[in-house]
């Protein structure tokens, strides 16, 4: 019974999802939608990692975004470089990709093994701080990232495999691909022993290390692979922008993650999802009519999450009988 | 056998533990009793490795296992229940023993492994029926009565396999005849695997009629050590703790 067997119905979901996304992509003339979905791929990625975190294992982190900033800034980095691109060649983006998630990797490794031994509210300022650390080192180091102008002059888009990343369908096609990827391997964990770790962990630390689970290397395996996957939804902007932005690292990302994952509901494997979405709409809308987008926003999120007392997509399942209380 | 020897504890100035000194053999089914806050949780504590001594050995037959981590203690067939019932609240019952099952097989740190198996859930099944909890099985613990969750506690530390097991007031805010069901359920499963039972209990009903061996702490330190019928004598336990009228089945 072992392998992917008993995953076969997550991914027939998965395989159908990116056959819709990529008829979306031919058949929507229009710029917007696709433009629209990949900042969902990119801000999606941020919160459903996030979420791996938070509501997986309990583990409440201020300072994800720095993983998704530092995955960004790699991969850009390297797509400016002349000497990595006469290297690799056409492999350059794909080679890009997966050296810049593996620093992202041995980053989010050292900050974890020092941050996720630490409870609560402790680990929560200390990501926050390595953020923060982060963040004044992108704006500092301007001959390296640009400082607060961010990485500029665009990035190298070697075609490979008949894949031109500058041609926006391809770059849409591409991006949607790896982001489904990215969600069901989420779910596979989420599914999988590891995530049932992560759920003895959150409800109950003490008893799970009576039980003989190695408490700090799982969440340390959860904090490393989380950053990961953030940093796949900042290389996605990467792509998107052109550049990367000192903004990514700053501490209002992280912030906007978790309302995000606030909007969208925390207990529900797709909340977050759905949250960037919302959070998305809310703030292309209130920027239509209002010059005070943020506290338009900022309203909005609370009049949800202290109206309903809990995400939306909860609200709704609970509504229609789906979810039981 | 388990045994310590000189184990000592303190927390600031409150010594915890005092130079205490016990066995227990193989198969045996022995009780702690004593005063609240006399170190009875705390000796349990020092054993499974949640706390660290301040001096003393504890030893699994031949093995020093003095502060080892709670993990290798429970690899070394160690396991426990608590004073106040400790589970995973947004679990399923079934679920939580299944996922202590998980750990025992050295399971729990993969990645790819789908969690909800047909050979992890009849495992689990199999445990449900020994503890009599079939009906809860698709309950949220936190939704199960306090009973209920006192021999869940049980079952999660019994799943582990462990030789010997250590159960903290299992009878804890229970009424009289929840009492004496759980009292028949330790019993059975002291038989049925073969433990080493350890208990720590306030009711001295239970405590005279089920126990092979009586161990009294107060203040920390040993007051008395021996069979029912010796400590239902002995003056000084008389005196300390039982009160003058005592009198046990
Ligand atoms: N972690 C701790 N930090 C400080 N003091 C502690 C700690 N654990 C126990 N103590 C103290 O040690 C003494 C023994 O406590 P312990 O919990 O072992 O008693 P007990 O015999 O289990 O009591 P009860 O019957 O009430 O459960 C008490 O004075 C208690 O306050
Ligand atoms: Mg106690």
């Amino acid at each position: 019974m072992s392998g992917f067997t008993l995953f076969k119905k997550d991914i027939s979901i998965a395989l159908f999802s990116v056959i819709i996304l990529i008829l979306i992509g031919f058949f929507v003339e229009h710029p917007w939608p696709k433009d629209f979905l990949i900042s969902i791929f990119s801000f999606g990625l941020l919160a459903m990692s996030l979420n791996m975190l938070i509501g997986f294992a309990g583990m409440v982190s201020f300072g994800h975004a720095a993983f998704f900033a530092l995955g960004g800034y790699a991969f850009g980095l390297l797509l400016q470089s002349e000497s990595f691109l006469t290297n690799f060649g056409a492999l350059s983006i794909i080679v890009a990709f997966f050296v810049s998630i593996f620093i992202t990797g041995i980053y989010s490794a050292v900050i974890g093994a020092i941050c996720v031994r630490l409870n609560e509210i402790y680990f929560a300022f200390l990501t926050l701080a390595f953020q923060m650390f982060l963040y004044s080192v992108i704006v500092s180091w301007v001959s390296l990232t640009g400082g607060d102008q961010g990485l500029m002059g665009g990035i190298a888009r070697p075609v490979f495999l008949g894949i031109d990343l500058s041609n926006s369908l391809h770059r849409y096609t591409f991006c949607s691909v790896i982001f489904v990827i990215c969600i069901l391997l989420l779910r596979i964990l989420n599914k999988s022993n590891f995530g049932y770790s992560l759920r003895l962990i959150r409800d109950n630390q003490e008893r799970a290390e009576f039980l003989g689970i190695r408490v700090f290397r799982v969440k340390l395996i959860c904090f490393i692979i989380a950053s990961m996957v953030a940093s796949v939804g900042g290389i996605i902007m990467t792509l998107f922008t052109s550049g990367a932005y000192p903004e990514w690292a700053f501490w209002t990302q992280s912030g906007e993650a978790i309302f995000m994952i606030m909007l969208g509901g925390i207990s529900i494997f797709l909340g977050p999802l759905v949250g960037t979405v919302l959070l998305r709409l809310i703030n292309d809308v209130v920027q239509m009519y209002s010059s005070h987008t943020e506290l338009v926003t900022g309203i909005i999120i609370m009049i949800v999450v202290l109206g309903l007392r809990k995400g939306l997509v909860e609200y709704l399942l609970e509504k229609t009988g789906i979810l039981k209380k | 056998m388990l045994s310590i020897s000189n184990l000592s504890k303190s927390f600031g100035g409150v010594v915890a533990t005092n130079n205490v000194t016990l066995e227990f053999p193989e198969g045996s089914l022995s009780s702690i009793i004593g005063p609240n806050g006399a170190g009875k949780t705390t000796l349990f504590n020092l054993i499974t490795g949640k706390l660290k001594v301040d001096s003393g050995k504890v030893k699994l037959e031949d093995e020093d296992i003095t502060n080892l981590s709670t993990r290798n203690i429970v690899l070394k067939g160690i396991s426990r229940a608590f004073q106040i019932s400790n589970i995973f609240p947004s679990l399923t019952v079934k679920e939580s023993l299944m996922s202590s099952l998980m750990s025992k097989n050295n399971q729990a740190e993969k990645l790819f492994i789908p969690f909800h198996s047909k050979a992890l859930e009849e495992e689990a099944e199999e445990l449900l029926e020994i503890l009599e909890m079939k009906s809860l099985s698709n309950v949220i613990c936190s939704n199960i009565s306090h009973g209920d969750q006192k021999v869940l506690d049980i079952g999660l530390a019994l799943s582990l396999d462990p030789k010997i097991l250590m159960l903290d007031e299992p009878t804890a805010g229970m009424g009289p005849e929840e009492r004496w069901k759980m009292v028949e359920t330790i019993e059975r499963l002291w038989k049925l695997k073969k433990l080493t039972l350890i208990f720590i209990e306030h009711d001295m009903d239970i405590v005279f009629k089920i126990s092979q061996r009586i161990h009294v702490l107060r203040y920390g330190s040993l007051l008395a050590s021996g069979s029912p019928q010796e400590i239902k004598n002995n003056e000084e336990v008389i005196n300390a703790y039982l009160g003058e009228d005592f009198e046990a089945v």
